[in-house]
């Protein structure tokens, strides 16, 4: 993974009359990343990823592509950046291909055979006569990565891609990002409220609630920092909660299961005096879940 | 820009609701004309029952040229209308079904874009007021073939037919110069609002509105009627007046062409600073 800053955003704050959508948020994202955006609805996520594509004004701070400032007039960083904000909105009269002749034209591209190249990217040339608006949400969604990919950029920003798929399109739609990530070294920032995807894909991730940043980092290494939620079962429960309870470690007792708050560094320690103990454990199960990192931290 | 401007046309081409313009245009035209052609002999002896005390009327008075001068009025309120469905949907329209937001990640400006929505604008314009133009001139010559033209306006004007073509041409580029200043001003409001019915109702009820303030000609808006644009929308008959007052003509263009320029400035800016939230 390379660490030169592809985006960077300094301070960047907006409001809406006296509701302050985004309030001092500062983040980067490195060269072949793909950087989950989590926070909960309202949290400011849309607005800061259309600000980052110009499409509204920040009241202060910067956004810098490839260390240049996309302040003024000059749109030409519109051409490292591949957006799907939202939902994939496209001409409804008209077929795939005129809505991708529209865009190509749009990006002032020159190679003719790329209109064909995104649309088999994402399995959809047989289907490039048909209306849009007669396409299914899935290939809207697929339609709504290809035009993302039509200029090739060096930066993708998908805004809740997964939005209305089903668990198989869900799961085909990881595989494309992936695909595009690793097999053609495009960064991608993805906003998701569907936690586990992120937790899937991600390196990296911010958190972000009421327009602020809550953290950011390593998505396995904040995963590591916080608690961990183990389930133990066990026959003897008496003993293992006794041991938990020497060892002032919190848990609950549900039927045969042992749920405890353990930091991830100490969990073999506790294995190692399970055994030392001779009590028996039929299953260790590690709970921690994004989600639950995400509920703790934006409640 | 050119591109853009042709991207824009493309999309207008497209559009469903860009042939409501015409398919209104050669419905009402044409039912004007048969109405004419079965009724109009004592429709025009009606109107004319007092010159015939006076004047030997003689010859075709319902002629191509008669149908088209009364069909150019309809440049008030029926063609602003049908200019409104396309232009004032050309920026609120895609801020409602969320394509401006795809159009703005691309690598042009607002601007560029603006004026690219606002030039294929006024092509359509341009081609609505010669379909016009062909519909009433055209169907017209066949039904009711050519003629004198008479003019009743402050007076009576008898144009020659071989005197009247040149006439119509300029009068229609009067009448297109105001419908340039109606397609300006939807696209100003359309860029003020995110759905495609505020522009078309905004624009009519001002239309509607500054015509009823111009019809009154009430003493208190007397100074000001002069440089409301709506009053320019019957300036096209100067042109079958039997001195052309050039003055008058040139002062009516520059109104409407400054019109033009300020509800485009407007629009361009306020586009430029809008946030896209659509």
């Amino acid at each position: 993974m390379l660490s030169d800053k592809l985006l960077e955003i300094r301070h960047l704050e907006k409001s809406f009359g006296s509701f302050k959508a985004v309030n001092d948020i500062s983040l980067h994202v490195n060269k072949g990343d793909i950087y989950g955006f989590l926070g909960p609805n309202g949290a400011g996520k849309s607005t800061t990823l259309r600000m980052v594509l110009g499409l509204i004004k920040p009241n202060k701070g910067e956004i810098l592509i490839s260390n240049k400032s996309i302040e003024g007039n000059d749109r030409k960083f519109l051409n490292n950046i591949g957006a799907l904000i939202e939902k994939p909105d496209f001409y409804k009269n008209l077929s795939a291909l005129d809505n991708l002749k529209i865009l190509f034209k749009m990006s002032k591209l020159k190679k003719k055979n790329r209109i064909s190249e995104v649309l088999n990217e994402v399995n959809l040339w047989d289907k490039r006569n048909q209306k849009v608006g007669g396409y299914s949400q899935g290939m809207k969604q697929r339609l709504g990565i290809a035009q993302t990919l039509l200029h090739q950029p060096s930066l993708i920003i998908l805004d809740e891609p997964s939005n209305g798929l089903d668990p198989q399109g869900q799961a085909a739609m990881r595989n494309l990002i992936l695909r595009i990530n690793i097999d053609m070294g495009i960064t991608i920032i993805i906003s998701s409220h569907i936690l586990s995807e992120i937790e899937k894909i991600a390196n990296r991730m911010v958190v972000i609630n009421k327009g602020q940043k809550i953290l950011e980092g390593n998505v396995k290494e904040l995963m590591a920092k916080e608690l961990l939620k183990v389930n133990f079962k066990t026959d003897s429960v008496e003993n293992l909660s006794n041991l938990l309870s020497n060892k002032k470690i919190d848990f609950e007792i549900r039927n045969n299961n042992i749920i405890a708050l353990i930091n991830e560094e100490n969990i073999p320690l506790v294995i190692e005096d399970i055994v030392k103990n001779n009590i028996s454990i039929q299953e260790v199960r590690q709970m921690r879940t994004l989600e639950e990192l995400f509920l703790g931290l934006t409640q | 820009m050119i591109q853009l401007t042709i991207i824009e046309l493309f999309k207008i081409i497209k559009r469903p609701r860009t042939y409501i313009g015409f398919l209104a245009i050669f419905l009402t035209v044409g039912a004007m004309q048969l109405a004419m052609y079965f009724e109009g002999e004592e429709l025009i002896a009606l109107a004319i029952q007092n010159l015939e005390n006076d004047f030997r009327l003689e010859g075709k008075i319902i002629n191509t040229n008669l149908m088209t001068y009364i069909l150019l009025n309809s440049l008030i309120i029926h063609i602003p209308i049908l200019i409104c469905l396309v232009t004032g949907d050309s920026l609120a329209g895609e801020a409602s079904s969320g394509t401006l937001r795809l159009i703005l990640q691309r690598p042009y400006s607002r601007t560029q874009i603006y004026l690219s929505k606002a030039l294929s604008g006024y092509i359509y314009t341009t081609s609505l007021i010669i379909f016009l133009a062909l519909m009433t001139y055209v169907l017209g010559y066949f039904l009711f073939g050519t003629g004198d033209l008479i003019v009743l306006r402050r007076g009576v004007t008898v144009i020659s037919s071989n005197d009247v073509v040149w006439r119509f041409l300029l009068a229609f580029c009067s009448g297109t110069l105001s419908m340039f200043v109606v397609a300006s001003l939807s696209m100003m409001i359309s860029s003020f609002v995110n759905n495609a019915i505020g522009p078309i109702v905004g624009t009519i009820a001002i239309i509607i509105g500054l015509n009823i303030i111009f019809t009154l000609g009430a003493p208190l808006f007397k100074d000001i009627i002069p440089y409301i644009f709506t009053s320019h929308f019957v300036k096209w008959q100067y042109f079958f007046d039997f001195n052309i007052e050039l003055d008058k003509i040139k002062l009516s263009v520059f109104v409407q062409l400054a019109y033009v320029f300020i509800f485009n400035i407007i629009g361009i800016i306020h586009f430029n600073r809008k946030d896209i939230l659509s």
